[in-house]
């Protein structure tokens, strides 16, 4: 963030927006020499930096520089130089000043200095330099951690973004992750939001209490300690309403989106790659679980669920197909957090939602709704086999529905070879439902091959061809599997099951199994 | 049932009944209105006999206050005119006619959780002993890295404002002193924001030259009692005398202005720009940003003005008047920090800045009530409020010209000693862009 004096910025008609250092070899060229300055400046006075950059006869916007050198600054351990406590020396010099007459003549002034050092011990010179040693401008660079000129480009962008937010009434964005923790940064804030669907996805809009009788500027800092969190997102948008303070007031557009934008922000690799647990317990069911190979996808923090007027994002959710259960890990709490979280995971309809509590924090209120939620109890780790029995369950009798629906369709078959997982994705059913129908049913011109169904034609195609090929002599299965592959068949083995071949094995290598006819 | 809650700055009205002033929340489904129309809204709810549960304030317990105070015959007319006002309303007095003292009593009165909203941390301080000495009460801060809550709290308006959402339900009755700063865009949310039904504003310059003013009577309410310095002087307050010195530049630093100077003068002929008003310069400064032509006519204009500022000349000037007034307490006021240090430097005069220490700043005020400093040089932070008292002489080196600045210059040596004559002496460099600045304030 830096001081509203540097920021630059364009406006077309009702919109606004920074304007972004390009990351060009020039910009980047005069990062570079700021870095430099502030490196070979160790040792000299904050002052003289100061002049440096403000005398640098450069043709460039001199708020890019100046607003480089702030973010420089950050990275700057100042000291003193002074001798003797500033503060002290002072008080010394105002004594005997006002006891001695205060010198109007320089003369004067440097008798009074030279009896002043004596008492205290040093030089005339010391005393003058620690007199306003602690001043900002006297004070001496000591350490400078340097960055590189492409980072310091994309914070300085960063920090324009925010710094035009600072003047911001409210925010309306999307992201697709990062969720839970914008989320505790909103209530954090003491912000406000709004948040529904839209066809790209949600769209949470945030303000603050008193946004509701007049456009104020407010809430302007937190929206702008919002930022980060946002563009660290894969995909994120945003749009902010700026209020200018001029003659008259005016409300302006700021619409930002990682396509456009995003490069010259994210300064700061997103850690979201690896993910943070809020517990250890969360951590471990998750390592648990996913070790287990169980066809349900299992994410952390999904999107955020509304509820009411307010968004609820579980901790994991588990999908399969269109199937989708959520889970709640209810840790530590207190009575109100337990009332409050009852409260909301009653509005939830239409959702599927576990609950997992620690016995050993007396889950009173959580038991009464024990009927409606699943409340799933736990000491120390979270029970894996109870969830999966639901998420079975769950399954068979979405299954079974679906079985019951897929009896009575029609099905449609044109390829020549299709397998049930293909299917069911173009049914929109789970793949054991479909397995179960295809056992049942009989299509007309198929043949069924465990969860595949083929022609009879293809199968007599691809016969016709190992016949001939096996009258040329030996065949190994490396070979068959290709000539039924190259005839557009799959699952080589069952094939040849099928059509009454065998494969003899003579070690592992498929190249020295042999195909034979069944006798 | 009707509840009324506090909820970060704004009362919310829940039990789906609409009240005056209040709005229908759709965020999160209930009535919310601002928190300065709490009493009005109250009020409303009685007169309609509704059944309702008050929970919207929430004050520390506060014990029976008493103070000494005496009040002078105008200082008891202000204070029957703000309670007859319905405990609402601006009092004008001159600097150092005791509008603390008239606030002590009106504590005192209505002996409930009171927030005084002061613009610096000296003026901070300063109220925060008056308070303590007078009720013998630890007495709570908000500023300066201080955070305290007492039934009677002091804080500055940046605290103020950016506490509103904690603090807003807090307090009963709030003061703000030097209520000229109030009608800004932020601060006025200062008054939006805390519930306290009953408002007093201090200050010795009502009007503000944007208008703001005009904003006063909704937030604080409006002027009950007014008296100008002339209605005062001689009795309550010294008498004082006006001077202004014209000091030539030396022949160098005249050369060095004019060459500056003109740089920037004819960059504004060339591009047909007159800087009349505040704004015009805003716009100047706006161009620097991009054009290098504008910025190099900035950097001579700063040059100039540096050299005039600074200029020998006129410290030589300061050194006579110093050798002259050397029984009298005397203050050097100017505008700009580095010409504070340059003649806390040269003649080893205590200097006050925002960015003196505050332990510091507390000491030499100490020592110059004391008398063991008779003189000191500061920047903006001492033009208002602070108590100084027997200080006679102020020197004005560079001032803005606004004419704000001027009177509350002149309040600060103004507090009433026998047989003392006040002097206000501003010094100015002969036909310079400042003769013009000094100009202004005496419109």
């Amino acid at each position: 963030m830096l001081p509203s004096n540097l920021l630059i910025t364009r406006r077309w008609r009702d919109r606004i927006r920074p304007v972004y250092a390009q990351l060009s070899k020039e910009n980047l060229e005069v990062a570079k020499l700021l870095i430099k300055i502030y490196r070979d400046y160790v040792g000299k006075k904050k002052g003289k930096i100061n002049e440096v950059v403000d005398g640098l006869e450069l043709n460039f916007d001199h708020r890019y520089l100046r607003g480089l050198s702030v973010l420089l600054d950050r990275r700057c351990q100042f000291e003193s130089k002074a001798v003797i406590d500033p503060v002290k020396a002072r008080r010394q010099v105002f004594k005997i000043a006002h006891e001695e007459g205060l010198p109007i003549t320089q003369k004067a002034r440097l008798v009074l200095l030279f009896q002043v050092a004596t008492l205290l011990g040093v030089t005339v010179k010391d005393l003058e330099v620690s007199l306003y040693g602690d001043l900002d401008e006297e004070l001496i660079l000591k350490n400078f951690v340097s960055i590189d000129p492409e980072a310091l480009v994309k914070q300085y962008n960063l920090s324009l973004t925010q710094t035009l937010l600072f003047h911001s009434t409210e925010l309306t964005f999307t992201v697709i992750e990062n969720w839970q923790y914008i989320f505790r940064q909103i209530k954090w804030l003491g912000l406000i939001y709004t948040i529904w669907r839209s066809n790209s996805g949600y769209k949470v809009k945030v303000d603050g209490p008193t946004s509701l009788f007049k456009l104020n500027r407010r809430y302007g800092t937190s929206i702008a300690k919002l930022l980060p969190a946002i563009v660290q997102s894969q995909r994120w948008s945003l749009n902010a309403k700026i209020l200018r303070y001029r003659e008259d007031r005016m409300l302006l557009n700021l619409e930002l989106n990682n396509l456009k934008h995003g490069g010259y922000l994210k300064a700061k690799k997103t850690s979201s790659k690896t993910e943070v647990y809020d517990s250890l317990v969360e951590q471990n069911f998750a390592n648990r679980f996913k070790a287990l190979n169980t066809g349900w996808m299992l994410t952390r923090e999904p999107e955020p669920l509304p509820v009411g007027k307010q968004v609820m994002i579980p901790d994991f959710s588990f999908q399969k197909g269109d199937l989708r259960v959520y889970m709640e890990v209810v840790g530590f709490w207190t009575p109100q957090y337990l009332e409050e979280k009852v409260k909301k995971l009653n509005m939830v309809d239409d959702v599927d939602m576990i609950v997992v509590a620690d016995r050993h924090l007396a889950c009173q209120k959580l038991d009464r709704i024990g009927k409606k939620l699943n409340v799933i109890y736990y000491h120390r780790k979270v029970p894996l086999s109870p969830i999966l029995d639901y998420l079975k369950s769950k399954e068979a009798r979405l299954v079974k529905k679906q079985v019951k629906r897929l009896r009575g369709e029609e099905f449609t078959l044109q390829k020549s070879i299709i397998e049930a997982k293909e299917l069911a994705e173009k049914m929109g059913v789970l793949k054991d439902a479909m397995n179960e129908v295809l056992k049942e049913k009989e299509f007309h011109g198929y043949i069924r091959l465990g969860d595949m169904l083929i022609t009879k034609t293809k199968l007599k195609q691809i016969g016709d061809k190992l016949e001939k090929r096996l009258e040329e002599g030996e065949l190994n299965l490396v070979e068959a599997s290709d000539i039924i592959e190259n005839a557009g068949g799959r699952r080589p083995t069952s094939i040849l099951d099928t059509l009454g071949y065998k494969v003899e094995w003579y070690g592992i290598d498929p190249k020295s199994a042999k195909i034979s006819r069944k006798n | 049932m009707i509840l009324l809650r506090y909820d970060r700055g704004s009362l919310l009205i829940q039990g789906e009944v609409g009240t005056p002033y209040a709005q229908w929340d759709p965020r999160i489904g209930a009535f919310r209105a601002m928190a300065i129309y709490y009493s009005e809204i109250l009020s409303y709810l009685k007169r309609s006999q509704m059944v309702y549960r008050d929970e919207a304030t929430n004050p520390p317990p506060i014990s029976k206050l008493s103070c000494r105070v005496e009040l002078r015959p105008y200082q008891k007319a202000a204070l029957n005119a703000w309670l007859e006002a319905n405990k609402k309303g601006v009092i004008v007095l001159p600097t150092a006619a005791g509008k603390t003292y008239i606030a002590l009593k009106a504590i005192e009165k209505l002996n409930v959780a009171t927030l005084v909203v002061v613009p610096t941390l000296d003026i901070l301080d300063q109220w925060r002993q008056h308070l303590s000495t007078q009720f013998g009460v630890e007495v709570g801060v908000y500023g300066g890295g201080e955070d305290k809550l007492m039934p009677i709290t002091v804080s500055t308006y940046d605290s103020a404002y950016i506490r509103a959402e904690q603090l807003g339900d807090k307090f009963m009755f709030i003061i703000f002193d030097e209520v000229h700063h109030l009608p800004a865009p932020s601060y006025s949310q200062i008054a939006e924001m805390y519930i306290a039904p009953y408002r007093m504003g201090l200050t010795a310059t009502y009007e503000r030259e944007d208008g703001g003013h005009l904003d006063l009577p909704r937030l604080v309410g409006g002027r009950v009692y007014e008296l100008g310095v002339d209605a005062l002087a001689g009795k309550y307050l010294s008498p004082y005398t006006y001077e202004k010195v014209l000091v030539n530049l030396t022949p160098e630093e005249q050369r060095l202005y004019e060459e500056e100077y003109s740089v920037f003068k004819s960059y504004l002929r060339r591009k047909g720009m007159k800087l009349r008003s505040p704004e015009d310069f805003k716009r100047f400064i706006i161009r620097t940003g991009g054009d290098p032509a504008a910025r190099e006519a900035l950097l001579s204009r700063n040059r100039a003005l540096k050299t005039v500022l600074n200029s020998e000349a006129k410290i030589k000037a300061l050194g006579e008047f110093l050798k002259v007034y050397t029984e009298e307490k005397v203050l050097v006021f100017t505008r700009y920090n580095q010409l504070v240090f340059n003649i806390s430097r040269r003649f080893f005069i205590p200097a006050i800045t925002y960015k003196t220490p505050r332990e510091e700043r507390k000491e030499i005020l100490e020592k110059f009530k004391a008398g063991e400093y008779r003189a000191i040089v500061t920047s903006q932070v001492l033009d208002e409020g602070v108590d100084v008292p027997d200080a006679s002489v102020a020197f004005i080196l560079s001032g803005t010209g606004s004419s704000r600045e001027y009177t509350q210059r002149l309040g600060r040596i103004l507090r009433k000693r026998k047989g003392k004559q006040a002097k206000l002496i501003e010094i100015v460099a002969r036909e310079t862009v400042e003769t013009r600045i000094s100009q202004r304030r005496h419109r």
